[in-house]
């Protein structure tokens, strides 16, 4: 199905986001074909980095739109962003893949697709997808660079792989009392320093 | 309703109480889904009164919500992929909600097992299985004495954690379910607490009228409802009690209680109400026998 009506299209490129959520809710699939057309790209590379993949990102990508295509009622302006309310459902659909593969016997050269947070220099062509998400990207890795390595180790292994941070403490041998203080010294480090700098977050 | 203690101090400074100190102590831990179900169950507790340890969540919340944006960009999908997105959402494959997504155990508590799980059904019940429900009647009986006495509204929540997998469970695992009001005049509130191990349950509450009487129902997936017990309330409104299921708990849609009148005063939802039968999903306020 595409925009067949390019009328009809070029006045849903003019929607806003939460305008045409709701076009989505009532069952218009050329609203999000929009959606898809602005978020495709931010969602796929997250929904990549997190499962270590493209493929893998690129399946979870059609399940994502297709989550967001049955629960677009459930999409509330108020509560935040469209886009942050899409790259929500792809962190909770990469979590349970995860966790199914977690189960699952893994190869010996399994790929550890965390240290995401890590290596956040892009070295993709540069075209943003908006200037207001490219700002916020190097936001985020400025303040993401401030944390000390323990510290945002913690917070991958939990973000990334949905770990505990019981289980974080046995994977990384630390005392739990350990983990606990690195993961909330910091996200408290990184909040400061976004809210320092005012960063529209959600 | 009766305001609670806490709630009335927290509001009052709007800002948070000494009792907050738990929960800010792990909201990140919380925010990033990273507590373990015990721990996170004491800091929904304590979240659904306190505004400014709610507030504080909100701001961990925003942080999160940014991870995403950090990551590089990749080159953006292919037509193919849009392509196949439209057509599977052309051919109907995924149908739009029209409901309310699915309700949720409140969440589940899991401690070590001190006892074996029974494998029999109540009505046959082991003397594996009485010994420890004799111990549990007896350290609950003890337990609720002095709680009725010494303990506020909120320290009962969380004291239940540990007393609903003492008392029911043997120590194997709890789910807990909320007890939503369903009718206008109700002012009581609580939890029940399913062992999954050997049909036991327990209701635990407060400000519930006194001067009712109030009976519990199980009602299966094929819409049958079974009585289970007429709740003991305190003179305070409190309850604490235990009871058998009449089914094996998986086989459960719903727990009612009901006024004399078998009018529903409460329900606990414990499956979704997707796979409601026809029978059972018009029961609200309504009569039940």
């Amino acid at each position: 199905m595409t925009l067949t009506d390019p009328k009809a299209g070029n006045e849903l490129l003019e929607l806003d986001d939460a305008t045409l959520a709701r076009q989505v809710a009532e069952g218009s699939a050329a609203a999000l074909e929009v959606l898809y057309d602005r978020y495709s790209r931010i969602v796929l590379s997250f929904a990549t980095r997190m499962l270590g993949d493209r493929q893998s990102g690129e399946e979870l990508l059609q399940e994502v739109f297709l989550r967001a295509w049955q629960q677009a009622r459930n999409y509330s302006a108020e509560r935040g962003s469209f886009a942050t309310w899409l790259l929500s459902i792809t962190h909770n659909m990469s979590i349970d893949e995860i966790r199914k593969r977690r189960r699952r016997p893994q190869r010996a050269d399994s790929a550890d697709p965390v240290l995401m947070l890590t290596n956040v220099r892009d070295e993709s062509p540069s075209v943003e997808q908006s200037a207001e998400l490219g700002a916020l990207r190097d936001t985020m890795a400025r303040a993401l660079g401030t944390l000390p390595e323990a510290q945002r180790r913690a917070i991958e292994l939990a973000y990334y792989r949905g770990l505990t941070q019981r289980e974080i403490a046995e994977e990384l041998d630390e005392p739990l009392g350990t983990i606990k203080t690195r993961m909330r010294l910091g996200m408290r480090k990184l909040r400061d320093y976004l809210e320092t700098y005012e960063v529209e977050l959600a | 309703m009766n305001s609670r203690p806490n709630e009335q101090i927290v509001q009052a400074s709007n800002r948070p109480s000494p009792d907050c100190g738990f929960t800010l102590d792990n909201l990140e831990g919380y925010v990033l889904d990273a507590l373990d179900r015990f721990e996170r169950g004491v800091v929904e507790h304590h979240l659904r009164w306190c505004d400014p340890c709610q507030a504080e969540v909100a701001r961990v919340e925003r942080v999160v919500a940014a991870f995403p944006f950090a990551v590089p960009l990749v080159d953006g999908p292919g037509p193919d992929v849009k392509a196949s997105l439209m057509d599977r959402i052309a051919s109907g494959e995924a149908e739009q909600a029209v409901s309310s997504p699915k309700p949720e155990p409140v969440r589940v508590v899991e401690l070590p097992k001190p006892f074996p799980p029974a494998t029999s059904r109540w009505r046959y019940a082991s003397a594996a299985l009485i010994a420890p429900l004799a111990l549990s009647l007896l350290v609950m009986g003890v337990w609720a004495n002095s709680l009725r006495t010494d303990l506020n509204e909120r320290d009962i929540e969380l004291a239940s954690q540990i007393q609903f997998n003492q008392a029911i469970a043997g120590g194997g695992q709890v789910a807990l379910y909320s007890v939503e009001r369903s009718c206008p005049t109700c002012e009581g509130s609580g939890q029940l607490g399913m062992s999954e191990s050997n049909d036991m349950g327990m209701v635990m509450g407060w400000n519930f009228d006194p001067d009712k009487r109030h009976d519990v129902w199980g009602v299966g997936r094929d819409g049958e409802k079974m009585k289970m017990c007429e709740l003991e309330i305190d003179s305070t409104g409190a309850v604490m009690q235990m009871f058998m299921f009449p089914e094996a708990p998986a086989d459960l849609m719903d727990v009612y209680i009901t006024d004399e009148h078998g009018v529903l005063t409460y329900v606990s939802h414990l499956a979704a109400e997707d796979d409601a039968t026809p029978e059972d999903s018009d029961g609200l306020g309504a009569p039940i026998s």
